[in-house]
């Protein structure tokens, strides 16, 4: 079942149209990663799918339900993280966790255990001094913990990590990562290593629209693979390997790199390594990172292209 | 309902732990005392004063004060207690807006109707239990120096009380429209000002809010409970408006 349902979104502000005609779909129990720069319409999307904001056109549909703003119905299946999240900072954690429990309807006792079962899990299970006094990765943590709280069946979550150190970072990311199987997540961001560590699926937006998705496979397969690159023993074998395959660079005295060779190629590379009797240290099939399809998306192709995949 | 409870007692805490609760209650008392203070250090501070007048040739007389002198006292502090609490309040909606504070609350299903209601809720209990605190410590006073011997004493005092409601109401639906606390008093001020200009006008001066500001008058029998119900009939719908539109704009307010 799809968990988020976007067909046809438009939103402008005055003469500046953020989204155009946006189409997404979001399947249950993946780490949906929601790719693009600064700008690019991903915040906006966001709070028209939480009702913040009303879209010009287009539909959004969380769990089967219409989003509409100003009534927020649908978002008791959301658990929303924002980039920096801002609390009231003279209550403790566990007030403002309980505080959460109680407007959502959860029953007293439940309340407490699901708080200290969630500053357990971010790591904030012995603070109790007020939220202001708070580094901001303790914040950002507080902040899983709070989105998590009614265990949502979306968790959006935007750029959790752009603000934080690489050690906050890693402790964002390893909680998300705790909590796919319970809950689905849309991720959005624009630091690729994080996407390629936790997201089944990825969607570029850019210009207002998704540019490209599908899951992080059918989009590297989708691409051209980047080469092969091998490393050998000795410099002869490197010299007689080169001669039969010329278009090798050489990269030092023991390395030839094949610029968009593929891996049919690598089938016949292996074979006359093994018929010669070549010695090798490593053969590598340089795959396209996300970091390449970006560049190629983005500013290569000036981003206008759409491809669903 | 459950939320309205939760929101209201959350409201509670911000307003014990940020110390405005404190300030206020300080600021309602003293007011409170001021009252009687002054009118009962009134003769001795003209006699200091005619002391040296005297030299200058001026001769003043001897001044009596009562319970009215008091309440006079109370009327002429009313608006400068009012305007406290309003400024003090002036950010309880902007400030969430501003500081995205509401957007997790929002991001949970509460409706934004709710969170206003919980706000309002909460400024006009403080400003009913300040208004109180000022007016009975006032009238004990009174009445243990002097007796409390003016009419309509309660009924002049609902009327400054209903204005002050009035006001507070106006302001919420600024703290609606409006995007920060400065703006949110200065939209306030300007409306009351339109208003009091127009309560200049001799024909209107009875059917508007600025006429239950002179309550006082009732307590000298210059005016009559009756000249002051349609004012009062006008307050409050103009309040109950106020809310009500409050409630269906703040759905549309940005966050």
């Amino acid at each position: 079942m799809d968990v988020l349902k976007i067909s046809g979104l438009s939103k402008s502000f005055g003469q500046n149209k953020v989204i155009k005609d946006l189409n997404l779909t979001v399947p249950e129990n993946t780490i949906y990663g929601f790719i693009g720069q600064n700008g690019a319409g991903k915040t906006t999307t966001m709070k028209m799918i939480l009702g913040l904001l009303a879209p010009d056109c287009g539909e959004i549909f969380v769990k089967g339900e219409k989003v509409s703003q100003g009534n927020n119905s649908t978002n008791k299946y959301i658990g929303y993280l924002p980039d920096v999240p801002e609390f009231y900072g003279y209550m403790t954690p566990l007030e403002y966790l309980s505080l959460c429990g109680e407007i959502t309807g959860m029953a007293k006792a439940d309340i407490k255990k699901r708080a200290q079962e969630l500053l357990e899990q971010v790591g904030l299970a012995g603070s109790n001094k007020r939220i202001k006094g708070f580094s901001r990765g303790m914040r950002q943590r507080l902040g899983v913990a709070q989105a998590l709280f009614n265990k949502p069946a979306l968790l959006i979550c935007d750029e959790p990590t752009s603000a934080l150190d690489p050690l906050g970072r890693k402790e964002i990311l390893d909680i998300l990562k705790s909590v796919k199987g319970e809950t689905t997540v849309l991720f959005s961001t624009h630091i690729l290593s994080d996407v390629e560590n936790i997201c089944d699926r990825i969607a570029f937006l850019n210009d207002g629209s998704i540019a490209i998705n599908g899951t992080l496979e059918e989009i590297r397969a989708s691409r051209k693979g980047q080469g092969i690159e091998i490393a050998f023993e000795t410099a002869e074998d490197t010299v007689k390997f080169k001669n039969t395959f010329p278009d090798g660079e050489q990269k030092g005295a023991l390395q030839l790199i094949f610029k968009g060779r593929t891996k049919a190629d690598a089938a016949s590379f292996m074979k006359y390594i093994a018929e010669n009797n070549i010695s090798i240290q490593r053969f590598e099939i340089l795959e396209p990172t996300l970091e390449d399809l970006y560049v190629s998306l983005f500013v290569e192709g000036g981003g206008r292209r759409s491809k669903r995949i | 309902m459950r939320v309205y409870m939760a929101f209201l007692k959350k409201e509670f805490v911000e307003m014990i732990r940020s110390g405005r609760l404190v300030t206020l209650g300080i600021i309602f008392m003293l007011f409170g005392i001021m009252n009687p203070a002054i009118a009962k250090l009134t003769p001795a501070l003209m006699k200091m004063v005619s002391e040296s007048m005297e030299e200058t040739g001026i001769i003043l007389g001897e001044v009596v004060v009562n319970d009215m002198t008091s309440w006079t006292q109370f009327y002429k502090n009313f608006p400068m207690a009012l305007i406290l609490f309003l400024v003090m309040f002036s950010g309880i909606v902007t400030s969430e807006y501003q500081k995205k504070t509401i957007v997790p609350m929002l991001t949970k299903g509460v409706s934004p109707v709710t969170v206003f209601l919980s706000k309002y809720t909460v400024a006009l209990f403080i400003w009913t239990m300040g208004y109180a605190l000022t007016f009975f410590i006032t009238y004990f006073y009174n009445e243990y120096f002097w007796g409390n011997a003016a009419e309509h004493i309660v009924y002049a005092a609902v009327c400054s009380y209903v204005s002050g409601v009035f006001l507070l109401s106006v302001m919420m639906l600024m703290s609606v429209i409006c995007e920060g606390s400065t703006s949110v008093i200065v939209a306030t001020a300007v409306i009351f000002f339109v208003i009091y200009m127009c309560g200049l006008i001799p024909d209107l001066k009875n059917y508007l809010p600025t006429k239950l500001m002179a309550s006082n008058e009732l307590m000298v029998g210059k005016s009559s409970s009756s000249d002051y119900t349609i004012s009062m009939v006008v307050t409050i719908t103009i309040s109950v408006i106020c809310t009500a539109a409050s409630g269906v704009l703040i759905k549309r307010k940005a966050v």
